[in-house]
């Protein structure tokens, strides 16, 4: 119970700092997104079950706040990223450290493809412009953040 | 023996990601219901208590700097007011004689911004305004020098969601002032911000302005949106694009008003 506390609070923490702060990371309109990471952090340190309804009700939350089209997008993104994290659950300390970092990539990678391409799928903008200017240039970015904070963290380190 | 393990703890989680999923889909598919608008005003009225503080400190460290600049920006205001005056009364005389409709009123509603959100993939932002204060869904936003900010996707009773003109959803009918060709003004990965489909034989040049048109219900006519920046080769022999440059400073926003 009292750990549900401590991760809801942190992650709604995540959430006001995505939102009021998330901008001053932006590089070339290429924002990272903190609670992807947090969401990983929660799957692979915490409990699955955990990290997919955090994930469900922080993306609900971010759509609410700051979508103008699609809201519920990032919720759904977010639960999955939950799940697939939450697989490796105690499980991460055992994988090579090459391996680790390639499953943190393709959480992110999951994540950016459903939000950015769903998102983008009325747009005139063709996909190979959305994957090369948008989508691996955020996932590269938001995989360096996760990486230092991981390593910080010491997250899948024995 | 190794205890057993039921079917429905192993696939527990699946099963939570399933809920989490339909639900999610549920979401999506309600986008826009009264239910759905309700919920989202809650979230939303809830977040903007975070910026009060914030909004308190600010207020009081620029008040007087901006204060002075607003006396400067009057007395020219004022200075062009009164040769506008004389012009709109010329106009309105000479639209008398040629039996012309007047235009339609809007009032303005003043408000803070709270918080914006900017990236390829959605640009909004947050003010201090909402329904009580008489702010309606779909009602346009200018900045403090009237050049278009966007429109209102969003309220709760004290904050409004406001959909910049750079989110790639955006649309508005806008007309190059020399040439007056109207056309739909979206942003493009590729070019930008651009007007599609000018038709070739369009008189426009570099350096053009470009205002809304005034077809529909949410801009008037005369707001300023930006400068005319290059002008694309005839696409498929009948139409061209015309990129332009925005004059809205978005980084810079402290301050909008909502045309009501």
């Amino acid at each position: 119970m009292i750990d549900n506390i401590k991760y809801t609070l942190i992650g709604f923490f995540v959430l006001i700092f995505q939102w009021m702060l998330g901008d001053l990371f932006s590089i070339y309109d290429i924002t990272p997104n903190f609670l992807v990471i947090y969401i990983v952090y929660v799957g692979l340190t915490s409990s699955q079950l955990r990290a997919i309804w955090l994930g469900f009700i922080l993306g609900f939350i971010i759509d609410a706040l700051t979508a103008t089209s699609m809201i519920g997008i990032s919720s759904l993104a977010l639960s999955l990223v939950g799940y697939l994290a939450g697989v490796f659950h105690d499980r991460i300390v055992r994988i090579p450290v090459i391996m680790q970092y390639l499953l943190y990539t393709g959480f992110i990678i999951v994540f950016f493809i459903i939000t950015v391409l769903i998102s983008f799928q009325d747009s005139q903008w063709t996909v190979g412009n959305i994957v090369f200017l948008i989508l691996l240039p955020k996932t590269l970015y938001t995989l360096g953040i996760l990486s230092g904070s991981f390593i910080l963290l010491r997250v899948g380190a024995d | 023996m190794s205890p057993s393990v039921s079917p429905l703890s192993r696939y527990k989680p699946l099963v939570n990601l399933l809920t989490a999923l339909a639900v999610s889909l549920a979401i999506i598919g309600s986008n826009g219901t009264p239910l759905f608008n309700q919920a989202r005003a809650l979230i939303m009225e809830s977040a903007a208590y975070l910026y009060v503080p914030i909004r308190w400190i600010e207020s009081i460290s620029t008040i007087q700097k901006d204060y002075r600049e607003l006396q400067q920006e009057h007395i020219k205001a004022q200075i062009e007011l009164n040769k506008f005056k004389t012009l709109v009364y010329e106009n309105q005389r000479l639209k008398n004689m040629l039996g012309f409709k007047g235009e339609k009123s809007f009032q303005v509603i003043p408000a803070n911004v709270l918080s914006d959100v900017g990236s390829y993939t959605m640009n909004s932002l947050t003010v201090d305004q909402g329904s009580q204060d008489g702010v309606e869904l779909l009602s346009g936003v200018v900045d403090a020098k009237a050049q278009l900010v966007g429109k209102v996707v969003a309220l709760s009773q004290n904050t409004a969601l406001v959909q910049l003109v750079s989110d790639k959803n955006f649309r508005v009918s806008v007309r190059e002032m020399r040439s007056r060709d109207v056309g739909i003004l979206s942003f493009t990965l590729s070019k930008g911000y651009v007007i599609q489909d000018v038709p070739k034989n369009a008189e426009v040049i570099a350096g053009d302005s470009v205002v809304t048109s005034g077809f529909s219900d949410i801009f008037p006519e005369h707001i300023f949106v930006g400068w005319v920046s290059d002008i694309s080769p005839v696409v498929e022999d009948y139409v061209k694009s015309v990129q332009v440059d925005l004059a809205t400073d978005f980084n810079r926003l402290e301050e909008v008003f909502i045309l009501k």
